[in-house]
């Protein structure tokens, strides 16, 4: 009876836990749940959730903070020791104890990329560490994605990162894959950690010669830049051969962005490199492998500003008013630069790469990304309102003028009318106002332009697109590909200064373009000439009038100029000897006839024959006259002979 | 795959096992002293004011059971208390001499080192070995005494108690843990790097293994005796003939058997899967070397041409960490590493094999190929005893019988001097340099062989960062499953001590005050506070550490004067002068006290490939035994001093 009357309790209790629990379960996940999400406090609010890091740091409970304080010790001795093995577990378990503080990450990604990778000498081992940096920082940029409830999403949950950790990773991977000292190296390095190993495997192009020229063809940037890293002469296909087989043999262990699974199948590494924004957008990472485009640090880096880009606030358009962006819920301010330049950094770097690629001789594909830039910059300028007629900008300039001239107290302090003035002279008020407004206008849309150097790069990009230009780089190219071969550098180098010519100039306005045209109806010497040249106007364009723009052109007519002295030197030394010697017996002669001009002689200018040399004759050629010199002003000229002068020194 | 052996830990060893001791009576005796000056006066007081029992029967009065009469116990303890005043008192009329006379201060403290053995006051440092050991043993006599009737069944039975106690308690579900362990460590092993994750995996398993281990025997120890005293089940043991000693040594006897159980499985399970977690091309390269180390110098090129010893070591590049000493590169500058007596075993083979590893400073950088040559470091081998510096004869040295030039091999062992015939090149970052030499030059290796080890780097402006430890003559491979045990009785060792300290401490203070307590001296042990406490027990270095200590500093602050001003002399200056100067006895004794723990760390030998020798490790398990004997004490004492004991 007693028995009995226990295990009826018991089964009462149990089925008791067993209701209790139901309820406390419907109860968590229909009231709890909903209200934590609305308010945003629920873990996974915070970021990615890590099921055996959330063990961890609830079973140490307070015993966290001094265990994190002991770990950041033992991990800046590690560093001191250069014991970075065990420094990399620290520094995981640093993070997984705290995963969304964003401070270890920024750090360590920065550290191991910029402090650790350069304390070794191996090439690799260099690039290894930067790799580890780089997926470092976009692991806790993973991680620390907030979520937020937006009851307008389809989802209900909005997913905001960190603006400055995204561009942290498209800044590392830029300077240190493009723009580093060891860029040579880590170029090809990154296209081989985009080709899957299979594809690139040394054994089998080494025995297999259609497939090695089926490699090449697909990857012609990859195989320029091993060509150019090991310094082979161009068209020497064996030696190429062999540095390239070489090449893949010495660096096949590189992080790579792709693994085999269980079946032998190729797939996207646990921790795979380079990184892009979304890891799991399959069908851009399909592209990767066969795309060289992809597999630049500079495209790369492009898609992280782009992404970096998309949780901030609309700009305010309106300029004639205070333009500072302002953080909303679901929108994030970056706080380290002007948020222009911040935003300008998707349509920067896709001009940058333009500019690199027509360095490296890629110009078709250049041209193209240029034209991307360049409707980038045209989209910026629209969305930060930093596009108007010519007509607007100078009626509001001048208004401003007239509100700086009239209170240029308030204006230096950027401030409205006196108040005052609203009572004493209402109509003053409302003039001074609307001057006002045009002076903030004229400041900010100054203030935004120059910042991002928004007339450069859209003029830049306008050039660039053009065929004139193209062609003119790829003249460049290969003068400087062939420099040692002197008369055919000065051929593509003149080739490459007449087709800048024409990108240089104004074009004319459609009056000036059609009389010019009905001017070629009655030919003439000088309409023949005109018909071969394009309707250009005689004024230097805004990209050529830009001081970056004239920099460029002075280096390459420096280049040019340098090219063509070692060509002509030798003759012009030749024909200069001769008419010394030639004037030396002239004065002999004619003091032979006339002894009484003998004193005569010594003043004459005549150079000593002991200076007129190679060198001599090659620095008079060089320092002559240039075809720049008309377009490029004296003061910039100057300068650069200055530095030029200085570096020779 | 192995690289760099950076360890700055000075382990115990053999050779300086006799020095420790010395210095270790010392200190303890001093103690002793200290203790025994205190009980005395604290038994006066208590004679005069309380009981009027001048007679001591031992520091707890134990000995009067023994009974008044031919009580030879109580006696041999009056003898020893009697001899020990005695030395005290002479020991106080030195000082005061010495204090009020012109004789230098004696330095009790200071030992003589073993490589010497020349003692400046041989009378003093045995009166006062005398009086640190009679001392000791006045006041442990009872412990002594108590020892002596230990009854191993006893023991026997409060061990299988504190075992079985400890199981019912749940304490193997520590292997839980363990399970998590192999669950979740490949989180923090990079895969990239083959060449890294032996290390990782083996410094990874042995840092859980150490924590599992520590965490659950210091619970297991601070919560054993006061449980049983809070719920007064240690009664029913007290009531029993059951001694004082008995109590402490059987709980500490159980969960050293039961976590030293817990660490063998544990061992075991890591060590299979270790090896099967790591790559299949770096199981096959595990290894478990033999080594030996030489004493490291550097040399230099006077202004005279001649070669001179550098008194201050190497260059130092402002480095934080100063492990490493720099040579120039392109100068005259050399590191020379003396072996002496070299093992016969590396007579075995014709070569002798070497290995070292460097750290490199560049002050110039070139391009990417400059790195990937390395730095270009000349090695040269002498034996001390046969190289007459006679170059000419050397480099045109022929054989007679056929007049041609002799191998490298015959040279080596006319001559004693090997060089390389090209320098080898050198790259930073724990990459192993490997180099050969014939074995010949050591001829055969007679007593009081010194082999030299001669480096020079080659490349100007760049700095080779050498250490004592980083090059060492590779002898026979030891069995790396062995080794892995070896470590891990490192980490037993550590659980003694931590064991200990932890009963110890809850004879008197309640578990979770013990545990604290345990847990702080862990800390205070650890190798960086240790350190700083080290430092701050040595005296005034205006060079090195200007400003002065904690009053200085404090004067200084309120002054606002800089760390080198010199502070104005004034009463408060010599005030805080003096008190600094105490204050940095008080961090002396806190330095004695605490256990030196990285001692117990062998984590880097297995993780970098290296035998540890067994001598070491009996030499550590003496220091423990050493450092345990005044702990154990203490708890007979604070034991005997509860209610309960009485």
């Amino acid at each position: 009876m007693q028995k009995s009357f226990l295990k009826q309790r018991k089964i009462f209790y149990l089925i008791g836990i067993i209701l209790l629990l139901g309820v406390a379960y419907v109860h968590k996940s229909m009231v709890i749940d909903v209200s934590a999400k609305t308010h945003d406090i629920s873990e996974t609010n915070l970021g990615k959730v890590d099921l055996g890091g959330s063990i961890s740091r609830f079973a140490l409970s307070s015993f966290r903070g001094p265990l994190v304080c002991g770990l950041w010790w033992e991990v800046q001795k590690l560093q001191e020791q250069h014991d970075y093995k065990q420094l990399e577990i620290m520094l995981t378990a640093l993070t997984k104890l705290q995963p969304h503080y964003k401070g270890p990450w920024k750090y360590q990604g920065w550290n191991l990329a910029y402090n650790v990778s350069v304390e070794f000498d191996r090439v690799d081992d260099k690039y290894l560490y930067i790799s580890k940096g780089i997926r470092w920082l976009a692991q806790g940029e993973e991680i620390n994605r907030i979520k937020l409830y937006d009851r307008n999403k389809k989802d209900d949950l909005v997913s905001i990162g960190d603006p400055e950790m995204r561009s942290e990773i498209a800044q590392y991977i830029s300077n240190k894959m493009y723009y580093a000292d060891e860029n040579l190296m880590f170029r090809p390095l990154l296209h081989m950690s985009c080709i899957p190993a299979d594809q690139r495997d040394p054994v089998t192009l080494k025995n297999n010669p259609s497939q090695l020229a089926r490699f090449k063809l697909q990857y012609p940037r990859f195989v320029r830049r091993v060509k150019t890293y090991l310094n082979i002469p161009e068209g020497d296909t064996t030696a190429l051969n062999t540095g390239l087989i070489t090449f893949l043999t010495e660096h096949q262990e590189v992080p790579s962005l792709w693994t085999k699974n269980a079946n032998g199948s190729v797939v996207v590494s646990n921790d795979p490199w380079p990184r892009w924004p979304n890891m799991a957008n399959r069908e851009l990472l399909g592209q990767v492998a066969d795309k060289e485009i992809m597999q630049d640090g500079l495209d790369i880096a492009g898609y992280w500003y782009a992404f970096s880009t998309e949780m901030l606030p609309q700009p305010k358009t309106d300029l004639s008013d205070d333009i500072t962006p302002e953080q909303g819920k679901y929108t994030r301010v970056n706080k380290n630069m002007h948020s222009i330049i911040f935003r300008a950094k998707p349509a920067q770097t896709q001009s940058r790469s333009a500019q690199e690629l027509y360095k490296e001789g890629w110009c078709e594909q250049a041209r193209a990304v240029s034209e991307v830039a360049y409707s980038k910059w045209l989209e910026l300028g629209v969305q930060c309102g930093m596009e108007h007629s010519e007509k607007t900008i100078i009626q509001r300039a001048l208004e401003g003028q007239s509100y700086m001239e009239k209170y240029k107290d308030k204006a230096d302090a950027m401030l409205p009318p006196p108040e005052y003035l609203q009572q004493q002279n209402p109509k003053e008020y409302e003039d001074a106002l609307k001057n006002f407004r045009s002076y903030l206008f004229t400041s900010n849309l100054s203030k935004l332009r120059n910042l991002c150097r928004f007339d450069y790069w859209v003029n830049y990009n306008l050039s660039a697109k053009t065929p004139s230009y193209n062609e003119a780089m790829r003249s460049k190219y290969l003068a400087e590909m062939r420099y040692s071969d002197w008369p055919i550098s000065v051929y593509h180098y003149q080739r490459c200064i007449g087709l800048l010519q024409t990108v240089l100039k104004m074009r004319l306005d459609q009056p000036q373009e059609i009389a010019m045209r009905l001017s070629l109806l009655n030919p003439s010497l000088g309409t023949i000439v005109q018909q071969v040249m394009p309707p250009i106007d005689t004024r230097v364009s805004a990209y050529g009038s830009n001081e970056t723009t004239q920099e460029e052109l002075l280096e390459l007519q420096d280049k040019y100029m340098r090219t063509q002295a070692r060509m002509l030197a030798p003759e012009q030394l030749r024909a200069a000897l001769f008419s010394w010697k030639l004037q030396q017996q002239l004065v002999k002669d004619y003091l032979i006839m006339n002894p009484m001009t003998l004193p005569l002689a010594a003043l004459s200018p005549i150079i000593d024959s002991r200076n007129m040399n190679i060198d001599f004759m090659e620095d008079v050629l060089e320092n002559g006259r240039g075809p720049f010199d008309t377009i490029i002003p004296s003061s910039v000229r100057e300068v650069r002979e200055k530095d030029r002068l200085s570096n020779r020194k | 795959m192995f690289s760099a052996f950076n360890y700055e830990t000075i382990y115990p060893n053999m050779q300086l096992i006799l020095e420790y001791v010395e210095l270790w009576v010392r200190k303890a005796g001093f103690g002793a002293m200290i203790v025994l000056i205190i009980w005395s006066i604290w038994h006066l007081l208590k004679a005069l004011l309380r009981d009027g029992k001048w007679l001591p029967y031992g520091l707890t009065g134990r000995l009067e059971a023994e009974g008044t009469g031919n009580n030879w116990r109580a006696r041999l303890f009056w003898l020893l208390l009697g001899i020990s005043y005695l030395i005290i008192g002479y020991f106080i009329v030195r000082f005061m001499l010495m204090l009020f006379g012109n004789g230098t201060i004696y330095d009790p403290f200071t030992i003589a080192k073993s490589e010497t053995g020349v003692r400046s006051h041989l009378f003093e440092d045995m009166m006062t070995l005398t009086l640190c050991l009679l001392c000791i043993l006045t006041i442990s006599i009872e412990f002594f005494f108590d020892l002596g009737r230990l009854s191993f069944r006893r023991l026997y039975a409060i061990s299988r108690f504190t075992i079985v106690e400890a199981v019912r308690k749940k304490v193997l579900w520590v292997f839980l843990f363990l399970g998590i362990v192999v669950l979740f460590a490949s989180w923090f092993i990079t895969t990239e790097k083959k060449n890294d994750q032996w290390a990782q995996y083996t410094n990874l398993v042995l840092f859980v293994i150490s924590t599992i281990v520590l965490v659950t025997s210091s619970i297991l120890a601070c919560f054993s005796l006061p449980t049983d005293i809070k719920s007064q089940t240690i009664f029913t043991v007290t009531t029993k003939p059951v001694q004082t000693i008995e109590i402490v040594f059987g709980r500490i006897i159980g969960i050293v058997l039961l976590m030293t159980f817990i660490l063998v499985v544990s061992g075991a399970v890591t060590i299979i899967y270790v090896a099967r977690g790591v790559d299949p091309e770096v199981a096959k390269q595990i290894r478990a070397r033999n080594v030996a180390f030489g004493e490291l110098l550097f040399h230099d090129v006077s202004p005279q041409g001649t070669t001179v010893i550098k008194a201050r070591g190497g260059e130092n590049i402002g480095r934080l960490w100063d492990y490493f000493q720099y040579l120039s590169g392109g100068t005259g500058q050399e590191a020379v590493w003396y072996f002496q007596n070299p093992p016969a075993s590396l007579l075995k083979n014709k070569q002798i094999n070497l290995e070292a590893t460097f750290d490199i400073f560049r002050t110039s950088k070139g391009s990417s190929d400059r790195f990937e040559q390395g730095v270009a470091v000349q090695f040269y081998f002498v034996n001390r005893g046969k190289w007459n510096n006679n170059f000419e004869a050397y480099r045109n040295a022929r054989d007679p019988k056929t007049n041609l030039p002799y191998s490298a091999d015959e040279k080596a062992r006319l001559f004693g001097y090997y060089e390389l015939e090209k320098p080898a090149r050198v790259y930073d970052e724990g990459v192993t340099t490997f180099v050969s030499f014939p074995s010949s030059i050591l001829g055969d290796n007679p007593p009081g062989t010194i082999l030299e080890v001669h480096i020079k780097c080659l490349s100007s402006s760049q700095y080779l960062g050498t250490a004592k430890r980083n090059l060492y003559l590779v002898l026979e491979e030891s069995n790396w499953i062995y080794n892995y045990f070896k470590a891990i009785s490192g980490i037993w060792m550590y659980m003694i001590l931590v064991v200990t300290l932890s009963v110890v401490a809850s004879t008197y203070l309640n578990a979770p005050i013990s545990l604290l307590v345990t847990i702080l001296i862990v800390i205070l042990g650890q190798p960086a506070i240790l350190g700083y406490i080290y430092e701050e027990s040595l005296p005034d270095d205006p060079i090195n550490r200007p400003g002065g200590r904690f009053f200085q500093a404090g004067l200084r602050l309120i002054n606002k004067d800089n760390m080198v001003t010199p502070l104005a002399d004034n009463t408060a200056t010599r005030t805080a002068v003096a008190l600094d100067g105490s204050v940095r006895y008080v961090f002396k004794f806190v330095h004695a006290a605490l256990p030196d723990l990285d001692i117990y760390d062998r984590k880097i030998f297995v993780a970098e490939g290296f035998n540890i020798p067994e001598t070491e490790l009996l030499a550590t398990f003496i220091r423990l035994l050493l450092y345990l004997f005044p702990c154990l004490l203490l708890g007979y004492f604070l034991l005997h001093g509860r209610e309960l004991a009485n």
